[in-house]
């Protein structure tokens, strides 16, 4: 069965997803890297202001509660600084940070094994604007800001019985707007087994959402 | 089976409700001065990047501290093995040990372990009997624990090889 990506409508919340939209220019991205391994901190400090939104979300949306997220988050930074001298410069740092983050929240959800404590953020005023969520939320519905936080919770209930593996690739898939190639690159696997698992989490996430999917 | 972009379509929609999912105000604003806190504070340790680099450079070394790190059991295990690798190489050096005092202890010879031990179980006459035993042989030399004068001391009798008796006169 051949899978296409599918053709993906940008919504307003696309940039702010992408939070720090990361450097086009590489050069000036090793310029930074290479600044920071002689010890700069403030071209550091400039590499984690543009990464940080795309890595907290990450985390965030891996252990749906803030304040592991928040935990998470500021430690692999403060590992990717530790580990500069070992950044060989093979792939971006964006992608070599992203890969600490990722390994260091899936070590950390290991040991959490079943204790989950969900601690949700708010959701932005915009998300009933949002055409795809007007879309699928019933107009008869009253109350359609209650229905938004009750979709919320199941829908992090339903991400949290994933397995690490499946739920990172929806996340970096499916709400980060990663591509394939990217994700097969940060989770150290190749393009096939990303889009197999892709798969196999979006017909889960289907059968434990359907009361809420047509 | 629909085509897969249509047959996702209603979940990829409710997945972009995850995007409106923001951290408190200001949390950006905080995070980037906290991490250079931190760093500036030194929060890392050197050993601690030693130990990662070495982990980085053998994948299947990372591999296994992962299992050790998230497995419990299999931690367990791996100790218990450990444990029991140690224990036997101090039996075994113990044993080995004990066969050369044995064996380079004039007028002492060890007794077959077998035999001593069904000596002990069945209660047989000298089951009191040590691991080792004295043998009665003539000409042995008697160790002077304090050297006398004119007679050879003690090393210098273990080091006369004629003062021990090969084992194929033991019993004669």
């Amino acid at each position: 069965m051949i899978m296409t990506e599918p053709a993906r409508r940008q919504t307003p919340k696309d940039s702010a997803a992408a939070g720090g939209n990361p450097s086009s220019d590489p050069t000036e991205e090793m310029g930074l890297v290479k600044r920071a391994r002689q010890g700069d901190l403030g071209a550091y400090d400039e590499l984690v202001r543009r990464y940080q939104e795309r890595i907290y979300a990450t985390v965030y949306h891996m252990t749906s509660n803030h304040e592991d997220a928040n935990d998470l988050a500021q430690e692999a930074f403060i590992k990717g600084y530790q580990a500069l001298k070992s950044f060989k410069g093979g792939s971006s740092f964006y992608t070599w940070i992203y890969r600490i983050a990722v390994n260091k929240t899936i070590n950390f959800l290991k040991q959490r094994k079943n204790r989950v404590h969900i601690s949700l953020n708010d959701l932005d005023v915009n998300a009933e604007h949002d055409p795809d969520l007007v879309a699928l939320i019933s107009d008869k519905t009253p109350r359609r800001d209650v229905n938004l936080s009750e979709l919320q919770e199941r829908l992090n209930d339903a991400m949290q019985k994933l397995s690490e593996s499946h739920r990172l690739v929806v996340t970096l898939h499916d709400v980060q707007g990663l591509s394939h190639e990217e994700i097969a690159e940060i989770m150290d696997c190749n393009i096939g087994t990303v889009r197999s698992r892709l798969f196999y989490a979006r017909q889960q996430l289907q059968a434990y959402l359907s009361d809420y999917l047509k | 089976m629909r085509p897969e972009p249509e047959q996702f379509e209603d979940l990829r929609r409710l997945l972009v409700l995850k995007r409106y999912e923001q951290p408190p105000p200001g949390f950006h604003d905080r995070f980037a001065r906290q991490v250079m806190a931190r760093i500036r504070a030194g929060e890392f340790r050197v050993d601690d990047e030693v130990f990662e680099n070495a982990l980085a450079q053998v994948p299947w070394l990372q591999r296994f501290w992962a299992a050790l790190e998230t497995k419990p059991l299999f931690a367990g295990a791996f100790g218990a093995a450990i444990c029991l690798l140690l224990v036997s190489g101090v039996m075994y050096s113990n044993h080995v040990e004990q066969a050369e005092i044995g064996a380079n202890t004039p007028g002492m010879l060890p007794v077959d372990p077998a035999a001593y031990q069904r000596s002990q179980v069945a209660g047989a006459p000298n089951s009191d009997m040590p691991l080792f035993r004295q043998i009665s042989v003539e000409g042995a030399v008697t160790p002077n624990l304090l050297p006398q004068e004119g007679q050879p001391s003690l090393f210098q009798q273990l080091n006369n090889s004629e003062s021990f008796q090969p084992a194929s006169t033991v019993g004669q």
